[in-house]
């Protein structure tokens, strides 16, 4: 079974809680909104978006529903629970923690 | 929260797929429109838009599995696919499968039902604390010994298999003896059955079971009051004042359960007792036969029977009487106990015995653990459970043959499918699961079924075991342990006879099987008979059933017997009811007169044709026999004649033919001449070629009584349908010498129609006639003589029945088996068929098979009969266990039903369409 994408697992999840965590969006304004945002660089296979929104919800990170949307027709829009603003706080920070030691790494090695 | 979220997501995600995966798809859908849109928007043609929106996106199928898996139910999924699968494949052959879930189903119910009683009857612990430190007291001796002057008790003594005569009752001198300063035992407490008192309770009378105890039986056995207090050492001491102590059972159906019940008043055989407490719900004394509604004090036995002495119960060391019980102190063992008491008994014993005789077989004490109770009634049924239980496993076997059978059939029908997916890459592991699902579903749904047949077979039992014994109560149901035993039972059936087939089915030589054709099967597999694990188990189960047909054509034989003895008289419409004017204080002369007035009454109701009364109900009755002296004959001889106590038109109303002189009626009074009727055998052994009319005899008395013997009967069954007529002797009851009619009496009574439609007018006559004296044992004649061969009528009934089941279970084995085959050679005997082969021919191909095993099968099921024909035997009447005729009966039903169960498999395999058959690959 091949990886559901190049970026770290836990990445991804950390991208999707973040871009949801300003506003509910559907699977494809946050493809939009990752793609715009990170200037194209972190190009994900779109389609891998959603294993990971699945399993985000699984999880109980996220929830969706599915509402009239800006395309002018029903979408699946997600947004993110009580426990997802949690665990995106202790992602965030872990996150923090080791980009800076990579950095300091990186910098004095 | 998260977790109420979770788990609502993932019920979804199980519960709704398709609707789930319906999401998915639209999801998807929305995101490539759109991809679509902005491309068009970019200035592609809408094709081209679509490959860019499809190569952006990535493989949809990918992607959608990958959600799939994120939901993490597979292991779920699979099951239910796997259940489904099962559930697809049993209903595609919904007779065999209905067949086998069946016969499973009564396999296990049988079984459940059985060991429910085996485990009410022989393991269930007593209701108190500490069960396992109880013993109880038993002595032995060879034959009857001679110390022992007089013994008293209903179940007190019995001869073992080896003719040693074992007795649980001992003198009370033993008793206070042994009680003193033990130092292994904490406590030895002793009991006596009280019988069956005459209760009186407000102005209701009736007659419940009683129990006399020691002051410290309850302090003994540890059991707490419900309500009020047992009785203690204080009340049980002679002069003591009258405490009695009823049971929760009898409280709660005469009382309410009220509190108020403490303190009140009751009479016990006419005599004040004030109810000082409650047993404890569900506590039945120590004797799991019966459930005592009284319990009184052990020293107020005089006062409650003015007949005993105190002196000859309470002192006398060579009247056995009371049972006792202890319970061993922390840290002995039984063993040590057993030797200290034994030690102790026989100096108690040795100081009793007079002479050389007595002091030669004196009885030994020996301890028996006492953690469920007496034992007599496991003395009763343990072997006719045994036997019993037996029977139903043997049907359980035969039953889980057929699981066996089916799943072998099934899986060698997907050999091919097997091998191919094992091919394909699926586990092993995986393909068991899948198999064993199958069979643990046919397990589990049968085990369901087997605990309603359970349930159903319970009550069907407890209603042939206690076969007109109203007092019999017996503590069976279902329970958890009877769950967890039929659960146990199906899940073993389900994984034995499931796993076997599954592991061999996924053990296959991948190539062959696949090379395999559908038409002509394995190659392994030679056209024609072979013996494969199929044919064993069919094989098999046809043994099995021979044994159980045997049995039930035995038992059968047995009760035909029973049944076809002559009794002697009209048992037609005969309603039978004991009362005791006794127990209300009628006594001798006044009794008899209180019994003639009451049988002239019942005469007289509507719906009567004629009413008597005898002392013993015939047929059915204890015997009650004397010594009698006839002129001119030896008194060497010993003679002696049963005696029977009747009331005026007993010939008439019992339709027993008189042969010669009279009947004795109303002018036979105390005062007037003694007379008899005898019976044909006493006329024909002790006057031999005379006419016995006329003639005088004496019974042996202080002093004789003379009688003269004014008629002669017809031949009537006295006590038992297995016992010869003996002589016997009907005597007038007034002229009855006093004391003969301790027992009361018992009436009979001609009814026009159903006579138990009687019993509450019968009722109601003797309340108005006497409030004190209760009506007892209402049943009619044929059921007075049914409850004396209960264990009998209950081996036919079940053992029939088993049979038949048997039967059944193992003709539907052999008819899938044939079928299965058939089904398998369809090709073959198509060609067969092509080739000019007679239909006839083909219908005796398949049942030859059928008869070659089934042959196999009786010849061993034969062997095994014979084998144990010696564990029937005590339990048949006029038939030996090898008899021929009955085992050749069995195997011929066994050859019919084979060739029965095989014919339908045949006649459709002569009716094969060569075309189509060969047509069919």
């Amino acid at each position: 079974m091949p990886k559901p994408s190049d970026l770290l697992q836990g990445t991804l999840d950390l991208l999707i809680l973040k871009t949801i965590s300003r506003e509910p969006l559907h699977g494809w304004g946050i493809a939009k909104r990752m793609q715009m945002l990170s200037g194209d660089v972190l190009s994900v296979g779109q389609g891998s978006l959603y294993p990971a929104l699945h399993r985000l919800e699984q999880q109980g990170w996220i929830s969706a529903e599915w509402k009239d949307s800006d395309l002018g027709r029903p979408a699946k829009v997600y947004s993110l629970t009580r426990a997802g603003r949690k665990q995106l706080e202790r992602e965030l920070n872990s996150w923090r923690r080791l980009s800076s030691a990579v950095h300091l790494l990186i910098e004095n090695a | 929260m998260r977790i109420v979220r979770v788990i609502r997501h993932r019920l979804r995600s199980l519960l709704q797929r398709s609707r789930v995966d319906f999401d998915l798809q639209r999801e998807f859908e929305v995101h490539l429109d759109q991809l679509v849109k902005e491309r068009m928007a970019d200035g592609m043609s809408k094709s081209e838009a679509l490959l860019a929106a499809r190569r952006e996106f990535g493989s949809v199928s990918l992607a959608q599995e990958q959600c799939r898996d994120m939901r993490a139910t597979n292991l779920i999924d699979d099951l239910m696919r796997d259940l489904v699968f099962a559930f697809r494949g049993l209903t595609k052959s919904p007779v065999f499968t209905l067949a086998v879930l069946l016969s499973l189903a009564l396999g296990i119910g049988a079984n459940a039902a059985i060991y429910s009683f085996m485990d009410a009857i022989m393991m269930r612990a007593l209701p108190v604390p500490d069960p396992d430190s109880l013993v109880i007291l038993n002595w032995r001796a060879k034959g009857w010994p001679d110390v022992m002057k007089q013994q008293h008790g209903d179940d007190n003594g019995h001869h073992d298999a080896e003719g040693v005569y074992v007795s649980g009752a001992f003198p009370y001198p033993f008793f206070a003896s042994a009680g003193n300063q033990n130092e292994l035992l904490s406590s030895i407490f002793a009991f006596a059955s009280a019988g069956r008192p005459n209760l009186v309770i407000g102005n209701q009378a009736f007659l419940g079971i009683g129990e006399y105890v020691s002051g410290n039986y309850f302090s003994g056995l540890g059991t707490r009051p419900a309500s009020g207090r047992l009785i203690d050492t204080e009340d049980d001491r002679p002069g003591a004042s009258p405490v009695a102590v009823i049971s929760y059972r009898l409280w709660q159906q005469r009382f309410d359960g009220a509190s108020s019940a403490i303190g009140q008043t009751i009479l016990v055989n006419r005599k004040p007792f004030i109810v000082g407490g409650v047993t404890a719900p569900g506590f039945y004394g120590v004797n799991p036969r019966d459930s005592p509604d009284i319990f009184l004090p052990l020293h107020l036995l005089p006062y409650v029977d003015p007949r005993v002495r105190h002196d000859a119960w309470f002192h006398d060391r060579n009247n056995y009487w009371i049972e006792m019980m202890g319970r061993l102190r922390s840290g002995t063992t039984l063993r040590q106990a057993d030797v200290a008491m034994a030690t102790r008994f026989h100096g108690f014993v040795s100081a009793t015995a007079d002479n050389d005789k007595e002091r030669a077989n004196l009885p030994k004490l020996w301890l028996q653990g006492g953690g469920s109770g007496l034992d007599a009634l496991r003395r009763q049924y343990s072997k006719p459970l045994c036997v019993l239980l037996t029977m139903t496993g043997l049907i359980l076997a035969i039953a889980c043959s057929n699981i066996a059978n089916l799943l072998l059939s099934r899986a060698t029908g997907r050999r091919r499918e097997i091998a191919i997916r094992l091919s394909l890459g699926a586990g092993r592991g995986r393909i068991i699961r899948q198999l064993l699902t199958e069979s643990l579903l046919i397990a589990i749904v049968g085990g369901l079924l087997g605990v309603l047949v359970a349930a159903l077979g319970i009550r069907l039992l407890k209603w042939l075991l206690t076969y007109g014994q109203e007092d019999f109560t017996l503590h069976a149901g279902i329970d958890g342990r009877i769950l967890l035993f039929a659960i146990f039972l199906s899940m073993l059936a389900g994984i034995l006879f499931g796993l076997t087939p599954a592991i061999q089915a996924t053990r296959v030589d991948l190539a062959p099987a696949l090379k395999e054709s559908r038409v002509f099967g394995s190659r392994a597999r030679r056209f024609g008979l072979s013996f494969g694990p199929t044919q064993m188990l069919v094989a098999g189960q046809i043994a099995l059933s021979v044994l159980l047909v045997v049995a039930a054509a035995l038992f059968v034989k047995t009760l035909s017997n029973l049944h076809s003895t002559s009794i002697g008289f009209n048992t037609e419409k005969l309603l039978v009811f004991n009362l005791n004017g006794k127990l209300a204080g009628y006594s001798d002369r006044r009794g008899t007169m209180f019994y003639e007035n009451l049988r002239q009454r019942f005469a007289s109701l509507p719906g009567v044709r004629g009413a008597t009364m005898s002392d013993i109900p015939l047929v059915s009755g204890p015997e009650g026999g004397n010594s009698i002296i006839v002129p001119g004959m030896s008194a060497a001889r010993n003679l002696s004649a049963k005696i029977a106590v009747i009331g005026p038109s007993f010939f008439e109303t019992l339709q027993i033919p008189l042969l010669l002189g009279r009947s004795v009626g109303e002018q036979d009074t105390a005062e007037a001449p003694r007379v008899v009727v005898v019976n044909d055998v006493f006329a024909t052994t002790f006057f031999p070629g005379r006419n016995a009319v006329g003639q005088h005899f004496q019974f042996e008395d202080k002093p004789p009584i003379d009688v003269q013997i004014v008629g002669v009967a017809k031949n009537t069954r006295y006590s038992s349908l297995k016992k010869e007529t003996p002589p016997v002797a009907f005597i007038p009851w007034a002229q009855a010498p006093p004391g003969w009619l301790n027992g009361g009496m018992y009436y009979e009574m001609r009814t026009l129609g159903d006579p138990l439609a009687l019993a509450n007018t019968v009722r109601q006559a003797v309340h108005q006639a006497s409030p004190l004296v209760p009506v007892a044992d209402v049943a009619t004649q044929m059921q007075y003589i049914n409850s004396t061969i209960a264990p009998e009528l209950t081996f036919a009934d079940l053992s029939t029945g088993f049979g038949i089941l048997a039967l059944l279970i193992a003709c539907v084995g052999l008819y899938g088996t044939m079928a299965y085959a058939v089904a398998r050679r369809r090709n073959e005997i198509g060609v067969r068929i092509a080739l000019g082969a007679q239909r006839r021919a083909v219908i005796w191909m398949v049942e030859r098979e059928v008869l070659v095993l089934s042959s196999i099968g009786i010849a061993i099921g034969l062997g095994m009969a014979w084998q144990t024909a010696r564990i029937t035997a005590s339990f048949l009447f006029g038939v030996q266990p090898n008899d021929i005729s009955i085992l050749a009966l069995s195997a011929a039903i066994l050859v019919l039903c084979a060739l029965a169960a095989g014919y339908a498999p045949a006649w459709r395999a002569s009716r094969i369409d060569p075309m189509q058959a060969l047509r069919n690959e």
